[in-house]
């Protein structure tokens, strides 16, 4: 990977440069996380994840059974970074036009013209909360493909831009399956991470249950640490984080031993795999361990962190056949076999 | 390009520390086909005789080979030997052993370049590579490791040292190594099959006799002559040759056992066995000799009482009883002749009339107009006939002589032709003959000598018969033994037998698959049905598609009533469609069963079948 200079951000022209942005970087993230932590009990990995998707500037399908604090994740980070905030519930019958916005007739009292006014819908935020998305309908579900994507939204002909940065949290519940509507491959693929929440453990539901059931006035006001202006900043440094050929080499190697049949499956896993990652999880996949790599204060990524991040960037962007269905083999277990598989050290 | 020697230099340290662990890998590996090599040679070696022999010329072969397949194996090992690592590959690999996060595999793929953030990544690189605990971390995470198994291989070596020097040779599949045979396996043969002919040689020549017979039917005196012929080089052939002379031996020496000499003899004892000895007197002991067949006791009695007659000694009445009973004696054996009990015997087997045995030229006659007897037993009849004349002959000099003798008493000792010439016709033609010549005695003296040698060509035929059988009994134990190994009489080893290592030949056998046709009843109960119908008896039956029918309303009752979680439906329903869709497609290809009925009517007491139990009402 060859980086050139000039697209550096301006101020990075020296090592000391670079570290002290990598320092910096490192402690806004950590005022961030204890930002969100003064609210969210636990879930730190939860919590590094969508920073490392914000800062990655990716969105994020956080699935989790209800009661984990999504809804309370995302919206403490919304409070935490400063940026306009919306939600979503989504429901089988919401429509397009209610996500996006829609056109009315606005008549003028004073001259009687009508005319065609556009009205936002909820997405037109930069953190936008979209809470049981499986329970829409696909043409609603599709409503987002474009903003998630282009960062854009086409109404009525005409195409408007969204704030940056623009980040979409999606929440799903794994266990109601009557009248959902399971997310299509094209839409799972525009999240940088599928992030699973699991239960909190016992310390942390002590202090849940302290936080919440004890003589506390109100709930605590989250500050905010991190403006617009800054996020864009760290995600363009997060850009021109240096990735050596053989960490890339093992990224793509991951990827590539998902894809079935092809020269690098691994062969016993093939009959587990009907349809292997797309190109975009190699994307993903690097761009969230050069994040990774700039929370720990590391200028370059190693392939512990193409390793640590590879469930989280690959489990929903692989389908599994029948057989591993049966098996009871997940996509996780399929995963983390090709990391135990594929030899971090480089290959010549 | 910044300088990043201090992680070369590690670099460097840890590639020769793999290239030692690559080579100790190897060197183990071939250490280990060595040895298995080794031990199938000693092995080998030990099981079979004569396959390995060091100083042999198939001995320098296997040497050969060895060392070819070592050679191999060497090349195969230098040349796959894995290639040396770059030094990014060598480094990553440090990072992943020391958990170091790619920091000196990434200072070294990015050496060449000259941003921030490369140098960056070179400094961070160099620093861990200036950590002095980073060398003993490497020998710790990196170690030379002796290989697994490293025992394996001078184990081998040992133990095929140990089965070398120590284990004694088996000669396990020595029959089947022909070629395998050494020279002193082939001088074996040839000693032990020499003892076995000499041997058989000896007994035959002790007896000229036999040895002239054998001559007279062709067999070769010196039986051992092919057997030990340079030609045949294996032990073998060796003993192949020799059983075969001894068989042919053994052969002849059946004929001349039921050849005519034999049958001569045979029925000469025969005749003299119906002879009945005076139980006293001079006379007792050549009867008793006579009777038994014994030729040379009876020449012995017959010398002793003509000397006892031509001395004179002997006192009036003895003298008239002597002549009585010789003159009885006589009788007795020309009866025997007349009487012929053995061919008349053969005769009647063969279905012709036993009086021909008196008139052999009637005999002969009947014998070639006999349409029930075949060429062969036409001849042996034959050959009885002409026996049993000579026989014929032979008694009939005895009988004379015994004539002569009891006329020499009667006469006190001096000859008397003229009875012997009254009593017979064709022995008063001889006798006439000789009284003719002049000196009546020479016609006395003539016929003791006939009786003498016709006593004597007795005992000789009786040795004849008796060293014939000798000879074919010691043959057959022989050819016994071929079968028997290790039972033989002749074993020179003590305990193999010396013609008990024939070859196996491999017979021609098949197995041949048959199918019987059989009728197929019965069953496992795989269904119940209750059924709002009069209950059935017999044999339940349904057709495919009603099981379908069924499975797919118990599927939609079942998931309606207890409801499939939600992560198995998929499962489920996938499993159940399957089921139909197989189901609908075998319907279609195979004819459907007949539809449920029932076999037979149910009889008032009849117990319900287990498949259709009675219907609920």
């Amino acid at each position: 990977m060859s980086i050139s200079s000039n697209t550096l951000p301006s101020d990075l022209d020296s090592v000391a440069a670079v570290r002290d942005a990598c320092a910096n970087f490192r402690v806004v993230a950590d005022r961030l996380r204890q930002e969100i932590g003064r609210v969210l009990v636990g879930q730190s990995e939860v919590v590094d994840q969508v920073l490392i998707a914000l800062f990655a500037d990716g969105h994020v399908l956080l699935e989790g059974v209800p009661g984990l604090g999504k809804t309370l994740l995302v919206r403490t980070l919304g409070q935490a970074l400063g940026l306009k905030f919306s939600r979503i519930q989504f429901t089988p019958d919401l429509m397009p036009a209610d996500i996006l916005g829609t056109q009315i007739v606005v008549e003028d009292q004073s001259t009687g013209h009508r005319e065609f006014q556009f009205r936002q819908g909820p997405i037109f935020a930069q953190i936008l909360l979209a809470d049981e998305i499986n329970r829409a309908s696909p043409k609603s579900q599709s409503a987002l493909l474009e903003a998630m994507q282009e960062r854009c939204v086409t109404v009525g002909g005409e195409t408007r831009k969204l704030e940056r940065p623009f980040l979409v949290l999606a929440t799903q519940n794994p266990i109601e399956q009557e009248g959902t509507y399971p997310l299509p491959e094209a839409q799972l693929d525009r999240f940088l991470l599928k992030v699973i929440i699991n239960y909190a453990q016992r310390d942390d539901l002590v202090k849940i249950i302290e936080r919440t059931t004890g003589n506390v006035a109100a709930e605590a006001q989250t500050k905010t640490v991190l403006t617009a202006a800054e996020i864009a900043y760290a995600q363009r440094l997060v850009r021109v984080v240096l990735v050596a050929p053989h960490v890339q080499d093992y990224a793509v190697r991951l990827v590539l031993a998902t894809h079935p049949g092809g020269v690098w499956g691994v062969s016993d896993l093939e009959r587990m795999i009907l349809v292997g990652s797309s190109p975009r999880g190699a994307q993903s996949l690097i761009m969230a361990a050069k994040v990774r790599a700039l929370l720990a204060g590391r200028c370059a990524v190693s392939t512990q962190d193409i390793a640590a991040l590879a469930c989280a960037a690959l489990r929903h962007r692989i389908t599994r056949t029948f057989e591993a269905e049966a098996a009871g083999m997940t996509c996780d277990g399929i995963i983390a076999e090709i990391v135990r598989i594929i030899p971090a050290e480089a290959q010549e | 390009m910044a300088n990043i020697e201090p992680i070369l230099k590690i670099v460097a340290r840890v590639r020769r520390r793999i290239a030692l662990g690559q080579l100790l890998c190897s060197m183990v590996r071939i250490t280990l086909w060595a040895g298995i090599f080794l031990v199938v040679v000693s092995v080998g070696a030990k099981l079979v005789a004569g396959w390995w022999s060091p100083a042999g010329e198939r001995g320098m072969w296997f040497v050969t080979l060895g060392a070819i397949i070592l050679a191999t194996l060497g090349v195969w090992a230098f040349l796959s030997r894995p290639q040396a690592d770059g030094d990014v590959a060598v480094a990553s690999l440090i990072d992943v052993k020391l958990k170091l996060h790619d920091r000196l595999s990434t200072a070294v793929a990015v050496a060449d370049r000259t941003d921030p953030f490369a140098k960056a990544a070179i400094e961070d690189g160099l620093k861990i590579a200036g950590d002095k605990r980073l060398i003993e971390a490497l020998g710790r995470t990196i170690p030379i490791d002796t290989p697994r198994n490293w025992w394996a291989g001078p184990s081998f070596i040992v133990m095929a040292c140990a089965v070398w020097w120590f284990v004694p040779g088996l000669s396990l599949g020595n029959a089947q190594a022909d070629d395998g045979m050494n020279e002193i396996e082939l001088q074996e043969a040839r000693d032990a099959a020499k003892i076995q002919i000499e041997t058989l040689q000896a007994k035959i020549e002790t007896n000229s006799e036999l040895s002239k017979a054998l001559a007279e039917n062709g067999q070769d005196k010196k039986l051992a002559g092919d057997a030990l012929d340079e030609k045949l080089q294996t032990p073998e052939s060796v003993r192949r040759e020799t059983t075969r002379q001894v068989n042919d031996l053994s052969k002849k020496l059946d004929d001349l056992l039921s050849g005519e000499k034999a049958q001569q003899l045979e029925a000469m004892k025969d005749a003299l066995s119906r002879i009945e000895p005076s139980k006293s007197g001079p006379l007792k002991e050549l009867g008793e000799a006579l009777k038994r067949g014994d030729g040379a006791a009876a020449k012995s009695a017959l010398a002793k009482l003509q000397d006892q007659v031509k001395e004179g000694k002997m006192d009036e009445k003895t003298r008239e009883e002597l002549a009585s009973k010789l003159s009885e004696m006589s009788s007795q054996l020309k009866d025997a002749i007349q009487a012929n009990e053995t061919l008349k015997k053969a005769l009647e087997n063969a279905g012709l009339d036993g009086a021909l045995a008196k008139s052999p030229q009637a005999a002969k006659a009947a014998i070639d107009a006999a349409k029930n007897l075949n060429d062969a037993q036409k001849k042996a009849l034959k050959e009885a006939i002409q026996s049993q004349s000579k026989a014929g002959e032979q008694l009939e000099k005895l009988a004379k002589a015994c004539e002569s003798m009891s006329s020499q008493c009667k006469n006190g000792g001096k000859s008397g032709n003229k009875e012997s010439e009254s009593s017979d016709g064709k022995a008063s033609k001889s006798g006439g003959k000789t009284s003719k010549d002049g000196d009546p005695s020479q016609g006395t003296g003539q016929c003791d000598k006939d009786a003498a040698d016709v006593l004597s060509e007795m005992e000789t035929l009786n040795e004849l018969m008796k060293d014939a059988e000798s000879a074919r009994s010691q043959c057959q134990g022989g050819s016994g033994s071929c079968d028997k190994p290790g039972k033989s009489s002749m074993n020179a080893e003590g305990g193999r037998g010396m013609f008990g290592e024939r070859t196996k030949e491999k017979t021609e056998t098949a197995t041949r698959t048959r199918k019987e046709k059989v009728k197929s009843t019965g069953g496992e109960v795989i269904a119940r049905q209750l059924v709002e119908a009069p209950p059935v008896v017999g044999e339940s039956r349904a057709t495919l598609q009603q099981l379908s029918g069924e499975i797919g309303r118990g599927y939609e009752e079942g998931t309606e009533e207890d409801p499939v979680p939600a992560n198995l439906r998929d499962l489920h329903k996938h499993y159940f469609g399957d089921l139909k869709k197989k189901i609908d497609a075998k319907s279609g290809q195979a004819v459907p069963a007949a539809p449920a009925e029932p076999t037979e009517p149910m009889e008032p007491q009849a117990p319900a079948s287990p498949a259709t139990p009675p219907a609920k009402k």
